[in-house]
């Protein structure tokens, strides 16, 4: 993109709505999620800290740390559980009192982790073994027991999801490739290989578990209905790479974020879509690459994490 | 039944040491011996980091650097082998890097390409020095080879010439966590005379599937 077309664009976006207040979170903010009820702000810090910040007050409710080497998955977590990845594996902690759930050692650190809403399964891959790039999906049940591994692709993980009802596990490899198994046997559902020319950066289901969005690198969202698989449509309008998107509760929002390819310390926008018509509602402007957004359950607040130590907050119309 | 490779091996390492009488070398460890010489004669490229801006679909041109392209001109050139040195036929090499001002093009292919390998092994291509971006300062040229019967290959060439290098690659190599192998900084040839350019070699050396 030109300096001048983007310059058109950064003011377009200025003239948007102002961001209505910030939460500083006193490190770098690498991810933000809403709790289930709405009344927390999560926030994965890198100075291995996550932090719950009560949203009526901004104030430091809670914060649990994790160790050296370990960094947490990005994780909305309604479980309540939270996943951190190191060299020796995942761990699982409880949100509150920080204490382990579960352990699941592994030979490397999976760089992209999930778990099931109700925290019934945990999902992440980790390269074989040997001077190959290759990566295995693998899943463990609440007991902590493996159910299946599977190929997943070249390259890694780059976008990890899974669908409402906990039925299916959804990954993008950087080799472009998304694969959908069955959490219930490890079965490929579902190869998608010829609809993506790129990488994703991020996944969701939609809360009806109908369709799979994925946004990444060519700056599009792309829906699978996921009864059919195919690709059903594709949104256009972000200016920039997509690095994360998300869903209001009730399905009916999306919110979407990233960087552009000149540098992560430009500006960027981050827009509001109208999910049922696919139109952009609202653009807001981050001063630099957005790594995180989340929507609240209700659909009220748009949170984001832009490579530095605050969240930032809009009131979502 | 099919007889696998390993079985087959075994099977002439006990009836050569039989006939031989080299009973002093337990037969696993003369297996080992054996299968290690025959599949080390060229050590395997290593693997580096896929990255997130490979792109699906990059047509098969040997020529990224278009006339009038700003940047440096570099001829990259190499033969696609096997741990044996034996010349892989059927391979295909994704290429990518970014510009000379460190940008990939995600919306077209500017300097992409997934070349055809000719059945001689060699592969050439004429491109530019890549740029330095803020995320990854170390110029680098991304490739994904694949190959009937060998495991894909991602990695990634460096240039022992880069400002970053500082002019040490021993010392240098690793800063930043960026390159995670000292073979894959490649030596840079540089040409005055005429067309001013540089020109690196990369064998690229894939293991059996």
């Amino acid at each position: 993109m030109s300096k001048r077309i983007f310059a058109i664009l950064l003011a377009a976006a200025g003239a948007a709505t102002a961001q209505d207040r910030t939460i500083a979170a006193g490190a770098h903010v690498g991810w933000v999620g809403f709790s289930k009820d709405g009344a927390t702000l999560r926030a994965g810090c890198n100075d291995r800290k996550l932090r719950e910040f009560d949203l009526s007050s901004g104030s430091l409710r809670n914060s649990i740390a994790w160790g050296e080497g370990e960094n947490p998955a990005p994780v909305s977590a309604p479980s309540g559980l939270v996943a951190v990845s190191s060299k020796q594996g995942i761990a699982l902690l409880q949100l509150g009192s920080g204490s382990v759930v579960r352990r699941i050692p592994m030979e490397r650190a999976s760089r992209r982790v999930a778990i099931a809403d109700d925290g019934q399964a945990l999902a992440g891959a980790i390269r074989v073994a040997g001077l190959s790039r290759e990566e295995v999906m693998r899943l463990w049940d609440a007991s902590g027991k493996e159910r299946f591994a599977a190929p997943s692709g070249i390259g890694g993980t780059s976008a990890i999801a899974m669908s409402p009802d906990g039925s299916l596990l959804a990954a993008g490899s950087w080799d472009t490739n998304v694969r959908v198994w069955s959490t219930r046997n490890g079965e490929l559902v579902r190869l998608i290989s010829d609809d993506l020319p790129v990488a994703m950066f991020d996944m969701a289901f939609t809360p009806d578990g109908k369709s799979l969005a994925a946004a990444g690198v060519d700056r599009m969202v792309y829906f699978w209905d996921t009864k059919t698989w195919k690709l059903a449509r594709k949104l256009t309008g972000q200016p920039e790479m997509i690095h994360s998107l998300a869903f209001s509760g009730d399905g009916r929002l999306l919110a979407t974020g990233g960087f552009n390819d000149i540098a992560e310390k430009h500006p960027v926008s981050i827009l509001v879509w109208d999910v049922a018509s696919g139109k952009v509602l609202q653009t807001l402007s981050a001063p630099h690459m957005v790594s995180s957004v989340a929507l609240s359950p209700d659909g009220k607040l748009l949170a984001a994490a832009s490579g530095d130590n605050l969240v930032r907050l809009w009131s979502v119309r | 039944m099919k007889i696998s490779r390993r079985e087959m091996l075994e099977n002439c390492i006990v009836r050569g040491s039989l006939v031989a009488g080299v009973a002093a070398m337990p037969a696993n460890r003369l297996l080992a011996a054996w299968e290690d010489g025959e599949q080390m004669a060229r050590k395997p490229t290593p693997s580096e980091v896929l990255g997130p801006f490979f792109k699906k679909g990059a047509p098969n041109v040997a020529t990224l650097r278009q006339p009038g392209d700003p940047g440096f001109p570099l001829r990259v050139a190499g033969k696609v082998v096997n741990t044996r040195g034996d010349v892989v036929e059927g391979a295909w090499i994704d290429i990518w890097q970014a510009n000379h001002e460190g940008r990939y093009d995600v919306v077209g292919y500017r300097y992409r390409a997934k070349l055809a390998v000719p059945a001689a092994g060699d592969y050439t291509v004429e491109t530019v020095m890549p740029g330095h971006y803020e995320d990854r300062p170390a110029q680098h040229i991304h490739y994904m080879i694949t190959a009937p019967g060998h495991k894909a290959l991602v990695t990634q060439i460096y240039f022992a010439t880069d400002t970053f290098i500082e002019g040490d690659v021993d010392k240098n190599y690793r800063k930043r966590n960026i390159a995670e192998n000292r073979d894959l900084v490649r030596p840079v040839k540089l040409y005055e005379q005429g067309s001013p350019h540089a020109e690196v070699s990369f064998d690229i050396v894939l293991e059996r599937a």
